[in-house]
């Protein structure tokens, strides 16, 4: 699912990172782990396919995204990523469910209103369907937001630091919830923190 | 859920911008349509009811003034001509016809109108009832006066004397209606028109010339060109208002202006060259209201283009989050352009909406101008393009800002 072979990044100007080469086969969940500042959004945002890699070997989905144009990165994530963010930053024009219908049409995919239901069900929140954005607490945005990643049943689910200002209780849940919903959808789940309430959840283990 | 339907979620998620953006933006339109509509409908009306009049001939004066008062009625005449000197100048070659007009009393507030039937064919007027005037003191009513004053056949109308309400009047002297006409969306429609002999009637002055009964004087004879009747005692007396001329050929576009300037109490006003320079003055009030109602368009402009500049800085992480969804660059920039478009489309068609409605109120008030909301011009569409171009304009930086924003960068950011 996920192969790095001598992947190195920087941000303009900035000194390289180099990334240790590593291996995730589908549906062997796995953690990326390390402080802020050691670059595990970076690796994630280029496993997401957010940006192409400077240098070195990255495959993802059986893809090589080190030789993709911008567009095709587009259609890339559309297809094969979901991505939940450290905030939830919903469309605010839109509700609940429209924000799910919204990433049914920009990954290319059929606008379909029964799989959001569904997805909705999934997670216990479909009540909050027809929902404004702002009339949802963050507990609720965090779940629509993960709703959101996994409603085109991508290939691969990314969580980037997905428990960062919860309590242990809801952090424990929120990983269930992330690996519940890859498990649902057939996604493989990589999650970047540097929570190490979260390490023991995860065999595959790679610290930045 | 598409392109179009979430940058309409967008300009309506924020209300209060947007109604200021679509405000002015209506503003502006409206008044550049009002202008359009207001002056392309003058200008129809005045050829409208200038048509087949190529030269005004009344006494000296305003030549502006005597085509206002013997085409458009709007103005009070310039005084009166001799029926002789008219008589005379009709005889020239380069004339075809001339309408004889006699003008200066009025029935409430309609102008009563000395004249002979050519000046109703001249508007291809037919009557609806009764028939054209062959006696001394009837009258034939247009359609407004008609249904405004709730005039029948066989009325009696007590003229006044001038052209406002509640002057003095000719009480002993009513006219009696035998014919109302059809609507003809010219002036006529606002007129009574009488025989010319009438209006001599009513301003009889009593004392009148005692001539011998056997005198040559009370002979009828024919002016021909005039398309009236009169006595000699009649021509050598009376007095008319203004001549209606068609030219017999173009040559009499140069030479004949200069014959009639060249009699002593003679005028000629020509309406093409008198409307134009009339157009000229009023031209710099349009050209200022004009003015203003572009710079409303330009602050318009300007307030789209800070509202989605604000908006992109408030959603910049919703935009690089729906890239990070698969949405292309491209997809971005025609999201954040669409909503710029749809401001001003919005905007614009509420303008031309306050326009039509303004100018239907208005020509609604005015009884002598037949059309409605509902008249449209053809330079509307430019208008509906160039705020179309204005939409464009204000909202393709912000647009290319999105399209540049690098998403990785904003997103760790967050």
């Amino acid at each position: 699912m996920l192969n790095i072979k001598e992947l190195k990044h920087s941000y303009d100007g900035q000194t390289l990172i180099s990334y240790p080469d590593w291996n995730v086969d589908a549906g062997n969940h796995a953690i990326i782990l390390g402080n802020s500042g050691s670059g595990k959004t970076t690796l994630l945002h280029l496993i997401g396919g957010l940006m192409p890699p400077k240098e070195g070997f990255l495959e993802v989905a059986g893809e090589n995204l080190s030789t993709k144009s911008n567009a095709k990165l587009d259609r890339f994530r559309g297809e094969n990523i979901g991505i939940v963010f450290q905030k939830p930053h919903l469309v605010r024009s839109l509700s609940v469910k429209e924000n799910l219908t919204l990433s049914q049409y920009l990954g290319q995919k059929k606008i379909d209103a029964k799989r959001a239901d569904e997805v909705l069900f999934h997670l216990g929140i479909q009540e909050l369907a027809n929902r404004k954005v702002h009339q949802i607490s963050q507990g609720q945005a965090q779940r629509v937001s993960i709703a959101r990643a996994v409603i085109n049943s991508p290939k691969l689910l990314l969580a980037d630091e997905p428990t960062a200002s919860l309590d242990d209780e809801n952090c424990k849940r929120v990983i269930d919830l992330l690996k519940n919903q890859a498990e649902e959808t057939g996604a493989t789940l990589i999650v970047a923190t540097h929570d190490h309430r979260v390490k023991n959840e995860f065999k595959n283990q790679l610290a930045l | 859920m598409n392109l179009f339907s979430l940058s309409i979620k967008n300009v309506f998620a924020k209300p209060l911008s947007s109604l200021l953006s679509v405000l002015l933006f209506g503003f502006g339109v409206a008044i550049i349509v009002s202008i359009l509509l207001t002056s392309t409908f003058l200008k129809n009306e005045i050829s409208k009811n200038a048509q087949g009049i190529d030269l005004v001939v009344g006494a000296k004066g305003s030549p502006l003034q005597i085509i206002l008062a013997s085409i458009f009625h709007i103005d009070f005449p310039t005084g009166n001509i001799s029926l002789e000197d008219a008589n005379n100048l009709t005889r020239n070659r380069l004339i075809k016809s001339a309408i004889p007009l006699s003008l200066g009393d009025s029935y409430q507030g309609y102008r009563i109108v000395g004249t002979s039937s050519a000046y109703a064919d001249l508007y291809g007027a037919e009557l609806a009832t009764g028939e054209w005037f062959e006696d001394e003191m009837t009258a034939i009513v247009g359609a407004a006066v008609a249904k405004n004053l709730g005039i029948i056949l066989g009325d009696k109308l007590e003229s006044a004397h001038g052209l406002a309400e509640g002057a003095g009047g000719h009480e002993e002297h009513p006219f009696k209606v035998v014919g109302i006409a059809k609507p003809t969306g010219s002036v006529l429609d606002q007129l009574i028109l009488v025989s010319i002999q009438s209006v001599w009637g009513v301003h009889a002055n009593h004392e009148a010339h005692d001539y011998e009964e056997d005198s040559d004087m009370h002979e009828v004879i024919e002016l021909e060109r005039l398309g009236i009747e009169v006595t000699r005692e009649q021509l050598a007396n009376e007095d008319i208002t203004s001549l209606l001329i068609k030219y017999r050929s173009p040559m009499a576009a140069v030479q004949l202006p200069r014959i009639v300037n060249g009699t002593s109490n003679l005028q000629a006003a020509s309406p093409p060259y008198e409307t134009a320079r009339l157009f000229n003055i009023i031209g710099v009030g349009v050209d200022v209201v004009n003015v203003l109602g572009l710079v409303i368009i330009i602050l318009s402009a300007t307030s789209v283009f800070i509202a989605l500049i604000n908006s992109l800085k408030e959603r910049k992480y919703e935009l690089a989050i729906m890239r990070s969804m698969g949405a292309s660059q491209v997809k971005i920039f025609l999201l954040i352009l669409t909503e710029g478009i749809v401001l001003t489309i919005i905007g614009s068609l509420c303008g031309f909406g306050l326009a039509h409605l303004g100018f239907g109120i208005l020509v609604n008030n005015m009884e002598q101008i037949q059309t409605s909301g509902l008249f449209f011009v053809a330079d509307e569409y430019y208008v509906m393009l160039g705020s179309l171009a204005v939409g464009i304009f204000a909202s393709i930086i912000p647009a290319f800002l999105a399209y540049k924003s690098d998403i990785s960068e904003t997103l760790s950011k967050a």
